[in-house]
């Protein structure tokens, strides 16, 4: 028996040994070795621990599969019960919201009708007196009532604030705008703007939030595409 | 089956009792407020010229109300301030109001509601050829005022403060 012979057959003795695959005789035999051999008992030791780490590992990852896949087929049967719960309540007959409601409703319906279109009357009563102007509203837009001689575009060098223009023409509610006062504003308590819907011409835009230290303000940035500088076109 | 009955009358009673009452005042009481409220408003753009020529002082005094925005690092890029115009909108609720700046661009206002706290505006901008710039709907406190940056102009950029507040 060559040296790897008996190595092997010493590493097949330890793992027989150590599953206790051996019969009596052959363990007996084995200890005797066991206790001569301070090598082998070191070899045993360390395929102990071996074992201990992978058996031990999965023996916890065992423990945790079941229960997890437990759980996991629980409730699928859980949500499958659910469903057919479910479908046979909707199968069955079970009447609409409405009409589950009305049984409620039919007894009161007619005052409760009645009492809506009161109501609906007087408030239609109160719209239609309460502010005389609302009742004048005029049909085309806030336009000036003298016919606008249409200026040609104006320069792009904007003039200073002295320079007294013809009234912008395009329809303006604001009459006589060279007299046009600033309107005055209170100091906000916040500039923040709730944007619900916007879009861009030009290439593209952005929106930005400016923090200060009253609150934050709203900047929509827009792009112009290049124009030419000197607005002599005309129409 | 008969209590089921009497249940339902005495609940449609009741619910008759507290909704009719509700509606006949309620109507009339809310109505009028809101419509007070929501269907006038004054705007004003302030059209700002932002330069990178250096002036002093960098932010005029008629600029006060925009310090706080224009000391902002989003404008350090720019030496001075100029006030180009101030340009007042009056808007009824549901109707456009449009007004061309000095600047050739043109504003268009409409008061899409509000309360006596904030007003909902829809906006419009166009460039001095009359293309879209910018088109939007919000909603902003009384008297805030929103920024459009960017308009073009030979000199530098335009801002625009747009305030607007329910009347």
């Amino acid at each position: 028996m060559s040296d790897t012979d008996t190595t092997d057959q010493k590493y097949l003795d330890l793992q027989a040994y150590f599953d206790g695959e051996m019969d009596a005789a052959e363990r007996e035999r084995f200890e005797a070795e066991l206790e001569r051999d301070t090598e082998l008992r070191s070899e045993l030791d360390d395929i102990g621990v071996m074992r201990e780490l992978v058996v031990g590992g999965l023996e916890s990852e065992a423990k945790d599969v079941p229960q997890a896949r437990f759980e996991q087929i629980w409730d699928e049967i859980d949500a499958t019960i659910d469903r057919d719960a479910r479908l046979q309540e909707s199968a069955g007959t079970r009447p609409s919201i409405w009409a589950r409601i009305m049984p409620w409703l039919r007894p009161a319906a007619l005052p409760m009708a009645a009492t809506a279109a009161a109501a609906a009357f007087v408030v239609v009563v109160v719209n239609s007196t309460g502010d005389p102007s609302n009742t004048e509203a005029p049909v085309a837009s806030n336009e000036p009532v003298q016919a606008p001689a249409q200026e040609p575009a104006p320069s792009a060098e904007p003039p200073s604030q002295e320079e007294a223009e013809p009234a912008p023409k395009l329809a303006v509610n604001n009459p006589a705008p060279a007299d046009e006062e600033p309107v005055d504003f209170d100091v906000p308590d916040s500039n923040e703007a709730e944007v619900e819907r916007i879009e861009f011409g030009g290439h593209s835009g952005h929106i930005e939030q400016l923090e200060g230290s009253r609150g934050t303000t709203t900047v929509i940035w827009i792009e112009e595409d290049d124009e030419p500088v000197d607005s002599e076109r005309s129409l | 089956m008969t209590k089921t009955r009497q249940t339902n009358r005495l609940l449609s009673t009741g619910l008759a009792l507290v909704i009719a009452p509700a509606l006949a005042f309620g109507g009339t009481a809310l109505t009028p407020a809101i419509a007070d409220a929501a269907d006038k408003a004054d705007c004003q753009v302030t059209s700002v010229l932002a330069s990178k020529e250096k002036k002093d002082p960098r932010i005029p005094k008629e600029l006060n109300f925009l310090k706080e925005q224009l000391e902002n690092d989003r404008f350090a890029a720019y030496n001075s301030f100029k006030l180009l115009e101030r340009k007042p909108f009056k808007l009824t609720k549901g109707k456009t109001s449009k007004g061309k700046m000095k600047s050739g661009h043109e504003f268009g206002f409409t008061l899409l509601g509000g309360d006596d706290k904030r007003v909902k505006i829809h906006a419009s901008l166009l460039s001095k050829s009359g293309k879209k710039l910018l088109d939007t709907d919000y909603g902003i406190e009384n008297n805030g005022i929103m920024i459009v940056g960017g308009g073009k102009h030979p000199d530098g950029k335009i801002i625009f403060a747009i305030q607007c507040k329910s009347v």
